[in-house]
C-alpha cells in the first residue's frame, strides 16, 4: 500500500483500569492527562493527534474498563466508543502482572471484529515479581502484535505505533475468537443467520458479538434489534436461554483459551512478600486502619498551611510593593482600577498559590502511592452504615483539590442512587477555591490555632456530606448501596516527575483562573463599588465601596438574609460574586477593602464589621454554600437533570446558613464575638 | 439463580456469626469463614448474574486459588487473586463458595 493512502486513522487506547492507558496517551499525544495509581481515573473520553510518519492518527483515551458488558457510565463511554465510533484500531493496554484477566477483554474485542494491538505495560513489576512472558509467542498464539512499552520513561512508543499503522493498513482482517463449543456454537450460527436477515442492521453490527451478547441476555443489544425482521425467533431462542448459565458458560470457555495460550508462553514467578503486602497489613489493618487514615490527612493539612506561610508572605510583600508603586505612579481612575481593582483583587488570590501547589502535591502524592483505593476500602464500612458506597469516598477526597474533577469520578459508581447521593454530597467537600478565605480568615482571627480551625472545617465539610447521604438514602433515595467490589492498585513510590507534573498543571490552571474569570470577576466589583447613584440622583462616580456604590446597594438589597450571621453588606456582595469562582469571595474582599497595599489580612483585623466569631460563621457559610459555577455546570451535565441541580443549590445554600448562624452564635456565647 | 444447600448463606448486612473455630479442612464454606492469612479455591459464585458476570470479568472466578488478606470485622475486606488484590464487602464475600486445602 502506498503510503498516501493511509490518511487518517482512528486509534482507541482501551484496557482495564489503571494499567497505564493515560500515561501512554501522554506519551503518544504530548498531553497532560490525569494519571492516578487506582482504577477510574479517567472518565471521559479524550481525543489527542500525532504524527507518526505518513500516518496521522487521533488518539482516544477511554476510561478503564473489564468487559465489554457495561455496569457503570465510565465503561459505558468505552463500549459505545468502540462498537459504535468503530476504531480502526484498538490498542488494548495490558498489565503484565495480570495477563489472565487483562487478556479477558481482548477475547471480547476480537470477537467484535476489531483490529487489536496490544501494549504490554507494568513489566518492569512483573520483572520484579520474577514473572517471565514470552512476548514473541505470546504475540504469534494469539495472533496479535504485542509491544512490550515503557511509556511512562517514553520509550517504545515509536514501536506501538508503528505496529498500529501496520495493522490499521493490512488489507485482510483475520476475524479470531474463541470457541464455545458445539451446542452453543450452533445457537450462536442460528441467532447470526436470523441477525443477517436485517441487512442495514447487520451491517451495523458485528453479527458474531451481538450474537454472543443476546444469548447472554444483554438489554442493549436486545434493545438494538428492536423492530428487526429476525426479532421475534430471537426473542424466542432467548426464552429458551438460561442466560445466567450460558454467560457462565461463555466466560468459562474464554478463560480456557486464555489459560490454554498462557500455560505456552507465561510464567509465573514465586510469590514473595512484597513491600505492597506489608504496608497493606498497617494501612489497612481494622485497628490501624482509620486512625493512620485521619493521621495522614491531618498531617498534609498542616503542611499545606504552615509550609506554605512564609512563601506566601513573601509573595504578599510583592504584591503589596507591587500596589504601591501603582498608586504612586499611575493617577486618576486608571489608577485606582490597578492598584485597588486588580493588583487588590487578583494579587489576593495569587498570593495562595504555594498553599494551592502544596495540597496539590499532597493529593497526588495520595492518588499516586495507591493509598486512594485504600481509603475507599478503610471507610466503607463506615459509609455503609450511612448509606454510601465506599467508592464514594474518592469523589469526596478528590472534592479537596475541584469539586468538577470530584462529581465527574461518582461515574464509576454503577447504582444510579447510589451515584446521585454521592454527587448531591461531594461539593460539600471543601475544594482548593475554599483554602484562600480559611487561610486569610483563620490566620487572621484565630493565630495559632488557624491550622486546626482550618482541619476542622475539612471535617466539617465530610461531616455534613456523610450526614447529608445519610438523611438522603433514607428519604429520597431508599434501597441500600450496591455491592462493593474493586481492585487494590499496589503501592507504588511515586514517580516524582509525574507528581511534579500533576501539582504544577493545578497550579497553572489555578493561576490561568486568576488571570482570566477572577480578573474579570474583580473588575466587575471594583465598576460596581465606584459607581452609584449620586445624591443628586445621577448615576456617575462615587465614594468607592461606599454608601451610594452600585456594590452597597446591592449588600443593601441582599442584607436580611446575612443580617442574623452579622455578616455586612461587603461580605454579602463577596459571596454572591463568589458563585462564579471561589476564589472571588476572597477576590471581592480585597477589591471592597482596597486592600492591594496594606493586605486584606490587616484591613479586615482592623474592620470593626469582622470579629472571631464573624469570621468563623464566614468560614462555614463558604465551606457549605452554593456550589460555583463550574460545579453547577457540571452536576447538571451528570445528574442530566435541572431539579436536581436546583435542589443541590438550594440545599447547600439552606445547611450553609443554618450551620453559619449556629457557628456565629456559638463563638458569641464562647465569647469570641468582638 | 441455583439454590443450594449450603452451611452459610450470607445476606448483605445479616450474616451469622463465623462458627466456632472457623471451618475445618477440606469443608466448603464461603469466603467469610475462612480466617486472615488463609487461602482456599473458589468453588461456585452465588452472587446473581448481574454480579457474577462482573466478578468474572475481574478475574475473581470459581477455579482460583484465594487467600484473604485484611479484613474490618463484618466490613470490607481484602483478598488476593493471581497477584492482584481486590477489597469487597462482608455481604458479597458471603456469596463466594470456597473450599480450604
Ligand atoms: N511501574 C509502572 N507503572 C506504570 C506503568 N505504566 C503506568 N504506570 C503507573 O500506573 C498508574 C496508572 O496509570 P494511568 O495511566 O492513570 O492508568 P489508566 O489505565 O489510564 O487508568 P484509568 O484511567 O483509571 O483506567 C499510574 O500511577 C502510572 O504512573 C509502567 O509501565 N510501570
Ligand atoms: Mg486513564
Amino acid at each position: 500500500m502506498s503510503t498516501d493512502e493511509i490518511g487518517k486513522i482512528k486509534v482507541a487506547l482501551a484496557g482495564n483500569p489503571n494499567v497505564g492507558k493515560s500515561v501512554i496517551f501522554n506519551a503518544i499525544t504530548g498531553a497532560h492527562q490525569h494519571v492516578g495509581n487506582w482504577p477510574g481515573v479517567t472518565v471521559e473520553k479524550k481525543v489527542g493527534k500525532r504524527r507518526h510518519g505518513e500516518a496521522n492518527l487521533e488518539v482516544v483515551d477511554l476510561p478503564g474498563t473489564y468487559s465489554l458488558t457495561a455496569y457503570s457510565l465510565d465503561e459505558v463511554v468505552t463500549r459505545d466508543y468502540i462498537i459504535n465510533e468503530k476504531p480502526d484500531v484498538v490498542v488494548q493496554v495490558v498489565d503484565a502482572t495480570n495477563l489472565e484477566r487483562n487478556l479477558y477483554l481482548t477475547t471480547q474485542l476480537m470477537e467484535l471484529g476489531a483490529r487489536v494491538v496490544i501494549a504490554l505495560t507494568m513489566c518492569d513489576i512483573a520483572e520484579e515479581r520474577g514473572d517471565s512472558i514470552d512476548v514473541k509467542k505470546l504475540s504469534h498464539l494469539i495472533e496479535t502484535p504485542v509491544v512490550e512499552t515503557r511509556a511512562y520513561e517514553g520509550k517504545n512508543v515509536g514501536t506501538l505505533l508503528d505496529e498500529v499503522v501496520r495493522e490499521a493498513t493490512r488489507k485482510e482482517h483475520h476475524h479470531h475468537t474463541v470457541g464455545y463449543g458445539k451446542e452453543l456454537e450452533e445457537k450462536i450460527t442460528t441467532v447470526e443467520r436470523l441477525l443477517e436477515k436485517d441487512v442495514p442492521l447487520a451491517e451495523k453490527m458485528p453479527l458474531r458479538w451481538s450474537a454472543v451478547k443476546l444469548l447472554e441476555g444483554d438489554e442493549e443489544v436486545t434493545k438494538r434489534i428492536a423492530g428487526s425482521t429476525g426479532e421475534k425467533e430471537i426473542l424466542k431462542i432467548q426464552d429458551e436461554t438460561p442466560f445466567e448459565l450460558i454467560e457462565a458458560e461463555i466466560a468459562d470457555k474464554r478463560y480456557e483459551a486464555i489459560d490454554a495460550v498462557l500455560s505456552q508462553c507465561h510464567r509465573r514467578g514465586e510469590r514473595k512478600l512484597t513491600m505492597s503486602d506489608m504496608m497493606d497489613r498497617v494501612f489497612t489493618n481494622k485497628w490501624l486502619g482509620i486512625p493512620l487514615f485521619l493521621a495522614l490527612i491531618w498531617a498534609a493539612f498542616q503542611i499545606t498551611f504552615t509550609a506554605g506561610a512564609p512563601l506566601m508572605e513573601l509573595i504578599d510583600m510583592g504584591v503589596g510593593a507591587l500596589a504601591g508603586l501603582v498608586t504612586e505612579n499611575v493617577p486618576g481612575w486608571f489608577g485606582f482600577l490597578l492598584g485597588d481593582g486588580i493588583i487588590g483583587g487578583v494579587g489576593a488570590v495569587v498570593i495562595f498559590l504555594p498553599n494551592i501547589l502544596l495540597l496539590f502535591l499532597m493529593l497526588a502524592l495520595l492518588e499516586e502511592s495507591g493509598y486512594m483505593a485504600r481509603a475507599a476500602f478503610i471507610m466503607d464500612k463506615l459509609m455503609y452504615s450511612l448509606g454510601l458506597h465506599g467508592k464514594s469516598f474518592i469523589p469526596l477526597l478528590m472534592g479537596f483539590g475541584c469539586s468538577v474533577p470530584a462529581v465527574m469520578a461518582t461515574r464509576t459508581i454503577d447504582d444510579k442512587k447510589d451515584r446521585f447521593i454521592t454527587i448531591l454530597v461531594t461539593p460539600f467537600a471543601s475544594c482548593g477555591a475554599r483554602l484562600p478565605v480559611y487561610i486569610i480568615l483563620a490566620g487572621t482571627f484565630f493565630g495559632r490555632n488557624a491550622g486546626n480551625i482550618i482541619f476542622g472545617l475539612y471535617a466539617l465539610g465530610v461531616i455534613v456530606a456523610v450526614l447529608s447521604a445519610k438523611l438522603f438514602r433514607s428519604t429520597l433515595f431508599r434501597g441500600s448501596p450496591a455491592p462493593f467490589v474493586m481492585e487494590m492498585p499496589p503501592y507504588r513510590a511515586p514517580k516524582p516527575r509525574a507528581v511534579f507534573r500533576s501539582t504544577w498543571n493545578n497550579g497553572r490552571m489555578y493561576l490561568k483562573k486568576a488571570g482570566t474569570i477572577i480578573l474579570a470577576g474583580v473588575v466587575v466589583v471594583w465598576i460596581l463599588a465606584s459607581f452609584g447613584i449620586t445624591p443628586g440622583g445621577e448615576f456617575g462616580m462615587v465614594d468607592y465601596g461606599g454608601e451610594e456604590s452600585l456594590t452597597a446597594h446591592i449588600g443593601k438589597f441582599m442584607e436580611p438574609l446575612f443580617k442574623p450571621l452579622g455578616f455586612d453588606w461587603k461580605i454579602a456582595v463577596a459571596l454572591i460574586f463568589g458563585f462564579v469562582a471561589k476564589e472571588i469571595v476572597i477576590g471581592s474582599l480585597g477589591v471592597l477593602y482596597g486592600a492591594g497595599e496594606e493586605g486584606l489580612s490587616a484591613a479586615l483585623a482592623s474592620d470593626p464589621a469582622f470579629n472571631p466569631a464573624v469570621a468563623l460563621g464566614l468560614m462555614v457559610f463558604v465551606l457549605l454554600y452554593m456550589p460555583c459555577m463550574a460545579v453547577v455546570a457540571t452536576i447538571k451535565k451528570e445528574t442530566g437533570s435541572w431539579g436536581w441541580t436546583a435542589f443541590s443549590i438550594a440545599y447547600s445554600t439552606g445547611i450553609a446558613w443554618l450551620l453559619a448562624f449556629a457557628a456565629v452564635k456559638i463563638g458569641i456565647l464562647i465569647g469570641i464575638g468582638g | 439463580m441455583p439454590r443450594r444447600n449450603r452451611r452459610c448463606r450470607c445476606s448483605p448486612g445479616a450474616c451469622p456469626p463465623p462458627q466456632s473455630g472457623f471451618a475445618s479442612k477440606d469443608e466448603v464454606t464461603t469466603l467469610c469463614d475462612i480466617p486472615e492469612g488463609e487461602d482456599a479455591v473458589i468453588v461456585e459464585i452465588m452472587a446473581g448474574r448481574r454480579l457474577n458476570a462482573r466478578l468474572s470479568s475481574m478475574g475473581i472466578r470459581p477455579g482460583k486459588k484465594v487467600v484473604k488478606k485484611t479484613g474490618f470485622w463484618r466490613g470490607p475486606m481484602t483478598i488476593e487473586i493471581d497477584g492482584t488484590i481486590y477489597a469487597l464487602r462482608w455481604g458479597e464475600a458471603g456469596k463466594i463458595i470456597v473450599k480450604r486445602k
